[in-house]
């Protein structure tokens, strides 16, 4: 959230500086099994945002310190690429990619059924190729696809959207300039088939009725992308019955 | 939410999906119930058998089991045990006690040593997920001749066939000895044509660029034993 500048994200007539409609998202594609080395993978493009996915494991967990006796670790890594904005980025952890690791750790523990593999890890290693805004949405949506291309247990699917606010108006799915001169942002992690949330982050201000209002948009986005989930794992495997 | 009807044809299903089951039915793996509802929990195929409704995963790691025959090789030796890489999770401990020699501590490696393969049995499994494996059995060895290929233990069915179909014709054509283990390798002991010739199929599996028999795969597969 850059702040209450007044620059002028959406026109008289409700569009925004892209076109879309309020709760309209920006277009996705998801592919499956694009990394020939890992268990299971994913390619998500969301609008400019390109994520790449890979999935190894379970494997034994070290070190040792990090074993749990009763389930398996996450251990996740998100990575944006040094050419994915148009500053560079310094290679490495920073502050906010150990942050998005850890919510994203947290958000995937409560659909993977962790207690299948004690002393384990499971690693999930989320690289950002190019951002334009809602990479930790986009990354966890597309880690979610890559366990289950992986074929580790997991209780249901988790998408990751958000809404937010510009100009006073609550909209679905911010895009650079809605997200730098925006005046709130709300990601959560849906579990589309309970309607369960896994997360839940806001930056800036929402009143309640734009919180419920952003909360309608995201649960509407979440059944969306949940089916565009679900389409790219059954095209990888139809017809591929043995 | 995304229902499957049991009786129906088998059908795909993703973690998550509910599935409807007319009369009852035993759960067996993949499948949860979550607030009354059946709930599969891996990418795969609903599949039913004798009033079980199971999930055939899609691709899934292997994880050892009691009884799995499995070929593995030594990384590491203590004085009294050898561990062997096993393609699961965790290496899996083969003690002197059950090997087939007679053996001092501190002397295995007299018979095996770091690198060495062998086909072996799981003996145990525990809540840790620790494996203890046996070589004493009809079978057990050290592998000393032939090659060892790795297909993958998604892979195992295609290659065996539906009823070992696959599998006789290969070891007919080749004249090998080929032993399928269930962590998906595989031993081709024979002559060096007939070596080549299981290698060139089992080839299509290890250069598959996904870790399971895709349709891509299972054409050019079916295709090649065709021509055999």
């Amino acid at each position: 959230m850059g702040g209450y500048g007044d620059v002028e994200l959406i026109t008289g007539e409700g569009k925004r500086l892209d076109g879309r409609l309020a709760d309209e998202l920006r277009p996705i594609s998801i592919e499956v099994g694009v990394l020939p080395a890992a268990r299971g993978s994913c390619r998500m493009t969301w609008g400019l945002n390109i994520a790449e996915v890979a999935v190894y494991g379970p494997m034994e967990a070290h070190p040792r310190k990090i074993q749990r006796p009763d389930r398996a670790v996450l251990d996740v890594r998100y990575n944006m690429a040094p050419f994915s904005t148009s500053d560079r980025i310094r290679p490495g952890f920073n502050r906010r990619s150990r942050e998005i690791s850890k919510v994203t750790a947290e958000a995937l523990e409560s659909i993977v059924m962790v207690e299948m593999f004690p002393r384990s890890k499971i690693r999930v290693e989320i690289e950002i190729l190019c951002a334009e805004a809602g990479t930790r949405c986009c990354g966890i949506t597309a880690a979610a696809v890559a366990l289950a291309d992986a074929g580790i247990p997991m209780k249901d699917m988790l998408v990751s959207v958000a809404a937010g606010k510009i100009n006073g108006v609550v909209v679905l799915d911010l895009d650079k300039a809605e997200d730098n001169y925006g005046q709130a942002d709300l990601p959560v992690g849906i579990m589309p088939n309970t309607e369960e949330l896994a997360f839940l982050q806001m930056d800036g201000d929402l009143s309640p009725e734009e919180f419920n209002l952003a909360m309608e948009y995201n649960m509407k986005a979440a059944k969306e992308i949940h089916k565009l989930q679900m389409d790219a794992l059954k095209s990888k495997y139809e017809g591929g019955d043995q | 939410m995304n229902e499957v009807y049991s009786g129906a044809p088998e059908r795909l299903v993703i973690p998550g999906d509910t599935i409807e089951v007319s009369g009852e039915v035993t759960t067996g793996s993949g499948i949860i119930k979550l607030n009354n509802k059946l709930i599969a929990t891996q990418l795969g195929h609903i599949k039913e058998n004798n009033g079980t409704i199971y999930l055939e995963a899609c691709n899934s790691a292997y994880m050892p089991r009691s009884g799995d025959l499995v070929i593995g090789y030594v990384t590491s030796m203590r004085g009294n045990l050898w561990m062997f890489d096993i393609g699961g999770p965790f290496e899996a401990l083969l003690p002197m006690s059950l090997s087939p020699w007679n053996t001092q501590y501190g002397d295995l490696e007299e018979h095996m040593g770091v690198g060495d393969y062998a086909l072996i049995r799981v003996q145990e499994v525990d809540s840790q997920q620790g494996v203890v494996c046996t070589m004493k059995g009809i079978g057990l060895r050290k592998i000393a001749t032939g090659v060892v290929e790795h297909i993958g233990s998604n892979s195992i069915k295609l290659f065996v066939g539906s009823e070992g179909k696959n599998l006789q014709k290969l070891k007919k054509d080749s004249g090998c000895r080929i032993t399928v283990a269930d962590n998906g390798k595989i031993w081709i002991e024979g002559d060096e044509p007939g070596i080549l010739q299981v290698r060139n199929i089992s080839l299509e599996f290890s250069n598959s660029n996904t870790p399971y028999p895709n349709r891509e795969l299972i054409k050019s597969f079916n295709k090649k034993m065709e021509e055999i």
